[in-house]
Order: C-alpha cells, then sequence, then structure tokens
C-alpha cells in the first residue's frame, strides 16, 4: 500500500505550528500528538536483524509525480499547473477517484482564470476547504464527495509548496 | 574663715590638677594635631594624586568605550554576512512596530516597496498596517504575506527588516544600490545537501546551554547521518528528500539562528520563550519527519535490494549457472 507522504503530513503540523494551533500544549503533550499522527512510527526488523522504524500510517493517496514536485519554477503559477497535471492515482479506489479527478480538473481551470491574482485563488481554496470540510463530516460514506475534499488538500499541499518555495528563494537572497 | 580655707586647701591636690590638666590638654592637641594633619595629607597628597591619576586613566576608560562600541557595531554589522557563526545571525536593528509605522508612511505616498528589481511589498489594508496585511510580490506574482514569511524564516525576516529599514532611513541610497547589497549577500541553499545541515547543525548546537534543545538537534544530526549513510549506498533515494534540504532544515537552521541571536540579548524575555518554543516543537516536527523518511529509505533500499537479487537470480538461472553453482557447492 502506498504511504501519505511524510512532506504532506509536516507541511500541516508546520502549518499549525505557525498558525499558533499548539501554543497551549506542552512540548510532552505535543511530542504525544506527533506521535499519534502520520508521522509517529513503529520499530520494524529486517531479515539480517537491523532495526529500522516506518510510520504506521497506511492509506492510499494519490501523489504528485517525483520529478515534477522537486523541479525548481521560475514561478508559482507554473508550479501549481505543473503538479496539477502530474497526480498519479496510483491504486486510488475508483469510487473516489471521479470526485478527485473532478476537484483537480475544475481547480486547475480556475487557477488559469486566475494567473495574475493568485491571492484570490488562495482565498478561494481555503473558503472551499472549511465548506467541503463540513459537507464531509456530515457525509462520511459519500466517496465522490470524499474524493474531491482529498483533491482539495493536495491543491491546498501544492499552493503551500508552490509559497514556501518562493519564501525560501526571497530568504536567500536578502541572507541571514 | 578664708584664711582656715587656705590653710585646709593641699598644696599636692594642686599640682595633681595642674598635671592632670596638662596631660588632657596635650593629649586633645595631640588628637586635634593628627587629625588636622590627616586632613591636611588628604587634601594635599590624596586628592592631587586622585586628579593626576584621573587624568591619565580617564582617555584609557574613553578608548575602552569607544573599542566596545566599534566591536558592537561590527557584531550588528556582521549580522548581515552569510556568516554562520552566533554572531552572524541578524539582529534586528528595529522593531516590528517601528518598522511598520515607517513602511505606513512610505505607503501613504508610494504605490509599492521594492525590495530588490523583481520583490516589492504592496500594503493590502492602509487602515491596519500589519504584517498580515503587507504581501510579498516576486515577479510580479503574489508569494505570501510578511506574516508568512516571518513564520517560515523568523531570521531572515530579521535580515529583510534591517534592509528596508535602511532603504527607508536612506533617502540618497537610490534603489539599484540597494539590489547589488543583496545581490552580493545571495546564498543559495538549494546546493546545500545532508553533509551541509550536519556540519551546519553541529556548529549552532554549540554554546546552547537549554539541553532539551541541544538533545533534539543531536537527534535531528543523528537522523541525518542516517540518512546521509543511506543516500551515499542507495543515490537513487536522493530524489525523496531534495525538499527536505529546500524547505524544511533551511526553515528549522534558520529558526535556530533566530534563537541563538534572542539567547545573546534576552532583554525581551517573553520572544525568547516564545522562539524557544517554537524550535522545540519544531524539532520535534522534523525530527518525526526525518524518522520517517530514514525508514521509508530503509525500506525502499531492500524493497531494490530484493529486486536486483530476483533479476540476477533469473539471469544466472537462464544462463543455467545457478544448478552449476549449486552442484559445484553439492
Amino acid at each position: 500500500m502506498s504511504e501519505k507522504p511524510w512532506s504532506e503530513s509536516l507541511d500541516e503540523m508546520l502549518a499549525k505550528l505557525n498558525n499558533g494551533d499548539f501554543v497551549d500544549q506542552s512540548l510532552y503533550e505535543f511530542e504525544k500528538t506527533i506521535n499519534d499522527s502520520v508521522l509517529g512510527t513503529r520499530n520494524k526488523t529486517t531479515r539480517k536483524g537491523n532495526v529500522y522504524s516506518t510510520t504506521n500510517y497506511k492509506t492510499i493517496v494519490p501523489h504528485i509525480d517525483r520529478a515534477v514536485e522537486n523541479a525548481k519554477y521560475s514561478s508559482r503559477y507554473l508550479h501549481i499547473v505543473n503538479c496539477l497535471e502530474n497526480i498519479v492515482y496510483h491504486r486510488y479506489p475508483e469510487s473516489k477517484k471521479e470526485g478527485y479527478q473532478q476537484a483537480i480538473n475544475y481547480y486547475l481551470e480556475e487557477i488559469k482564470k486566475h494567473q495574475t491574482s493568485l491571492k484570490a485563488f488562495d482565498q478561494q481554496v481555503s473558503a472551499d476547504m472549511v465548506t467541503y470540510k463540513n459537507k464531509v463530516r456530515t457525509s462520511n460514506t459519500d466517496d465522490y464527495l470524499r474524493g474531491y475534499y482529498d483533491a482539495l488538500l493536495m491543491v491546498k499541499k501544492i499552493l503551500n509548496n508552490s509559497r514556501l518555495a518562493k519564501l525560501a528563494e526571497l530568504a536567500n537572497k536578502v541572507g541571514k | 574663715m578664708a584664711r582656715n580655707r587656705r590653710r585646709d586647701s593641699n598644696p599636692g591636690s594642686i599640682l595633681t590638677i595642674i598635671i592632670l590638666i596638662s596631660i588632657f590638654s596635650g593629649l586633645a592637641e595631640l588628637v586635634l594635631g593628627g587629625i588636622a594633619g590627616l586632613l591636611g595629607f588628604f587634601l594635599e597628597f590624596i586628592i592631587p594624586l586622585l586628579m593626576i591619576l584621573g587624568f591619565f586613566v580617564a582617555p584609557f576608560i574613553f578608548i575602552a568605550i569607544g573599542i566596545k562600541l566599534i566591536v558592537d557595531a561590527f557584531k550588528k554589522k556582521r549580522g548581515h554576512s552569510t556568516s554562520q557563526t552566533v554572531s552572524g545571525t541578524a539582529t534586528p536593528t528595529v522593531s516590528h512596530k517601528k518598522l511598520l509605522k515607517k513602511i505606513d508612511k512610505f505607503f501613504q505616498k508610494n504605490q509599492q516597496l521594492n525590495i530588490d528589481d523583481e520583490t516589492y511589498l504592496v500594503l493590502t489594508d492602509p487602515e491596519n498596517v500589519a504584517l498580515d496585511t503587507i504581501d510579498i510580490y516576486m515577479r510580479e506574482e503574489y508569494i505570501g504575506s510578511l506574516k508568512d514569511y516571518f513564520n517560515a524564516y523568523p531570521n531572515s525576516f530579521n535580515a529583510l527588516s534591517n534592509l528596508i529599514n535602511r532603504y527607508l532611513n536612506t533617502k540618497n541610497l537610490n534603489e539599484t544600490q540597494v539590489v547589488e547589497e543583496i545581490k552580493q549577500e545571495v546564498k543559495r541553499t538549494f546546493e546545500k545537501d545532508c553533509a551541509y545541515y550536519i556540519k551546519e547543525l553541529s556548529q549552532l548546537k554549540d554554546g546552547i546551554e537549554n539541553q532539551q534543545v541541544t538533545k533534539g538537534l543531536e537527534e535531528t544530526i543523528h537522523h541525518l547521518q542516517a540518512i546521509k549513510r543511506i543516500e551515499d549506498e542507495f543515490t537513487d533515494s536522493k530524489n525523496k528528500t531534495v525538499k527536505l534540504y529546500q524547505y524544511y532544515l533551511p526553515m528549522l537552521t534558520d529558526i535556530v539562528n533566530n534563537y541563538k541571536r534572542l539567547s545573546l540579548n534576552v532583554e525581551n524575555n517573553a520572544d525568547f520563550k516564545n522562539s524557544e518554543d517554537r524550535l522545540l516543537k519544531t524539532t520535534v516536527l522534523i525530527n518525526g519527519a526525518l524518522n520517517t523518511i530514514s525508514g521509508s529509505l530503509v525500506e525502499d533500499y531492500y524493497t531494490e535490494l530484493n529486486v536486483d537479487m530476483r533479476t540476477l537470480e533469473s539471469i544466472l538461472k537462464k544462463d543455467g549457472l545457478i544448478d552449476e553453482l549449486q552442484n559445484q557447492e553439492g
């Protein structure tokens, strides 16, 4: 089974940390939160007896083609479009795939309209996230909806990564 | 009666009284003379001596103060450099509040504040000048707010604040000069790899007193060493760790730098505590991720190894070499 990419979990957690979601937690409580999350690990032993750890989170989610995800882009727009166009659906359930692809196509169209106003696109995705999160909560069995929401999480992740890439570029320029 | 009294007065007692008076007056004279002598010594010798010494020592005191000021200024200047030492971390020369005030004043007359030839700031809400209402644009594209930048790269944000502050303070400094200054400080983190961050974090860890922080960083270094061993042996795994060197480790080193800067000047205790808390939690997060990555890389390595073994087996079988080898062993 494919795993949820580690970077996705780390991005989510870093975003929450930056938003101050863990301010009230002690370090011990925070460590517990992390261990209970995707980044929590358990040990495994190889045939040779070497101990190594692996994540205990096993779910099938689409991922971006690694070469495309790791490439450097001159603009956020190119970064986002390339990632949205190169999603790998390896073993993703067919029942959810339709909703997922529908959402990806919709946001591909939307970003092309918002090429010069990415902030508005960021805001639109955030607002849609809230709406669909509530819909998924109330209807847990609708696979189309769950697929659509999975896609929204992916769009959010791509937006976040493209933003981080450009902020890193600026940090490189400015120096320390 | 008078004659009788005169006869009653003893000549010996009169003599005793005279002697006593003489002794007391002599002692009093000695004490008063001593005090007067000491006072004279103090006024005529010690004070002039102190004045003479002061005259010779004072320049040295002023020189020492001057040297200290120069050293402090030098340290502040080094804050802009790309040196990786503690003194190399950016020290803000202006508080956020003052900076925002200056930015507000600037935007009253201008539409955008140019950082360099392709990056500029735009104020989105003139009624509420804050880090989250100032957007950053790069190549005519929105890349985030100043708040996003501060959250991701707090130490680099200080360098940017200093740069903006200097730009707003210097009327004669034209935009091209600012751009040139930035270009000189460009450093590419994209070329940094696992070995670089092991060295970087090992250096940064030194001098940190909080044992929780050093323990967390030691764990990070330990994970990186494990990842490096896998990368060295299994080069295909490198494409899985690109993001690590592009975003997460620069972010962590930036936060450590910021923490070390604040620890040198603990005037603002709340800031320092927040920075410490954030550093500790970021370290926990990144260590969790590194643990997952190294586990996943090892898993991939063994999978790859098994595939190679099976391929080799099938080739050997095809060439009939396995039976030959088994026969030889038999």
